[in-house]
């Protein structure tokens, strides 16, 4: 042991009683930000009981959305024996219904039998890039599920899973190293870790356009600046974080069948979920009655009437004749993006939660309901344009 | 009063798509677009008359959102009518599409009554 001389060690009580001093002086700050901040919230919840009302009840249904569940029972294998999505209308039964089986599942162990598949279409892609999300999202973080697949008989299934990004979104060994697919017809699934990178994806997507689509330059820019900006403002306002900023998007010419299929998704809390716990949910209540059964409804109401589920979403005043105010107001989104895909004679799609909806080039609804299980974990936009 | 010119897509940003800070990453939005440059608008008084306030480059801009749109201009339709609320508020070097949105959400606003 080494001798401490006097002078070193008033030094070291110096030094001492000067760290003690400034722990001291940054819990009395931490208590009085603390302190300060809860404070500005009791004032604000004052000023806007109505604001903080809707947060809470948003915040309640995140929570209760994706509670953590025990992914427990045994083993589930899924046969994939036909095309998965939504892109040719005679799949969108097959597509829905397998969906259904998969999507809210609770087993340990879920097996996806792709052996005899022979296409799986983006809006494939993306329902099961939502499943992981569902996956990740409820499970407990020492306890999640095992998402198993087996390969396909078809090669060229297998090759493209790889080439869109698939394999990389899930953290799937790719199974082959040969490419029938170009590069330049894609928009790769990826995991988006910002919200920003929509800007980086609008551009793609629009090069893709100009490249192969029937789209002239100004009904490529009306798909731009209405169509892809407000489904962006959607789905990155919905994303929950938590591995990445929770939406993703998929973008492919198909040659053969001529048309570009796009699917825009993210894992929010659904439309309905969010027309519910939003400021005009009284408003909404006295037409549709808040059941999963009826999230197709939901999602029709969504693109025929001016409503949002936005926490600052205006709400209609008056005694005997309630409307809005004139002015800026939000919930004209799902409208202008079916308006403007009737213009431009686009087919467009809605899957959220438990209900779809199906529109044709005229804008017109052609299918619309909702299933008993899941369909989407989250909601997906899908659009087929036609190309050269 | 001379009018101010501004060329929005230097001075303020090229790509008009958010409507506040909650829409994807909520910045350059149409709130603090209409605070910077549309302020002194926000009152009826301002309305009273047609005359040109402000004028508005668009030849720099790359696309403008209807939600950027809706909260920018079709907030002042609380005021007064579209038609005027373009005599005040000039669009120069505007594509027709952007126009169109303008347009078309100047006229949803209006119609809220």
């Amino acid at each position: 042991m080494r001798k401490c001389s006097s002078k070193k060690k008033s030094y070291l009580a110096l030094k001492h009683r000067k760290i003690i001093a400034k722990q001291t002086r940054n819990a009395h700050r931490h208590k009085h930000e603390t302190r300060r901040f809860k404070l500005l919230e009791k004032a604000s919840r004052k000023a806007n009981p109505d604001f903080y009302e809707t947060r809470d009840l948003r915040k309640k249904m995140i929570k209760i959305t994706y509670k953590k569940k025990s992914y427990d029972s045994p083993i589930v294998k899924i046969d994939i024996e036909k095309d998965l999505g939504i892109e040719n209308p005679d799949d969108i039964d097959y597509f829905l219904d397998k969906a259904s089986t998969f999507i809210d599942f609770n087993s340990k162990h879920l097996y996806l039998d792709f052996s005899k598949c022979n296409r799986v279409w983006p809006s494939g892609i993306t329902l099961l890039c939502s499943l992981k999300q569902w996956a990740e999202l409820t499970s407990q973080a020492k306890r999640k599920p095992i998402i198993m697949s087996s390969s396909s008989n078809n090669v060229r299934v297998n090759s493209y899973l790889g080439h869109c990004g698939f394999y990389d979104y899930v953290g799937r060994k790719k199974d082959t190293d040969e490419n029938y697919y170009s590069n330049k017809e894609v928009v790769k699934i990826q995991r988006e870790k910002r919200r920003s990178n929509g800007e980086e994806r609008e551009n793609e997507i629009t090069d893709l356009l100009r490249q192969y689509s029937v789209l002239t330059e100004n009904e490529i820019m009306m798909f731009d600046s209405i169509i892809l900006t407000e489904v962006f403002s959607n789905v990155t306002e919905h994303g929950i974080s938590k591995v990445d900023a929770g939406w993703w998007i998929l973008a492919q010419y198909h040659q053969t069948h001529k048309f570009i299929s796009i699917s825009i998704a993210d894992n929010g809390i659904g439309i309905r979920n969010s027309l519910m716990t939003g400021p005009q949910r009284n408003e909404i209540k006295r037409r549709l009655n808040n059941d999963p059964k009826n999230d197709g409804q939901f999602i029709c109401h969504a693109l025929t009437e001016n409503v949002s589920g936005a926490l600052a979403a205006s709400q209609k005043k008056g005694l005997l004749v309630r409307r809005y105010e004139s002015g800026s107001r939000r919930g004209h989104g799902l409208k202008r993006i079916s308006s403007c895909c009737s213009k431009l004679k686009i087919p467009f799609a809605i899957i959220s939660h438990y209900g779809y909806t199906f529109l044709d080039a005229d804008g017109q609804i052609v299918t619309t309901g909702a299933k008993l299980s899941k369909v989407f974990a989250g909601t997906m936009y899908h659009f087929s344009i036609k190309t050269k | 009063m001379a009018t101010k010119v501004i060329d929005v897509g230097v001075d303020f940003y090229h790509r008009l798509v958010n409507r506040d800070s909650l829409q994807c990453d909520g910045k350059f939005n149409a709130v603090e677009f209409r605070h910077k440059y549309l302020k002194e608008l926000d009152n009826q008084q301002s309305w009273e008359n047609s005359d040109e306030f402000i004028q508005l480059d668009f030849s720099h801009v790359k696309k403008i959102g209807p939600s950027f749109a809706n909260e920018a201009f079709g907030y002042f339709t609380k005021y007064t009518k579209p038609k005027q609320i373009l005599q005040k508020i000039v669009c120069k070097n505007i594509n027709e599409v952007s126009l169109m949105i303008i347009e078309e959400e100047l006229n949803a606003g209006y119609k809220n009554k």
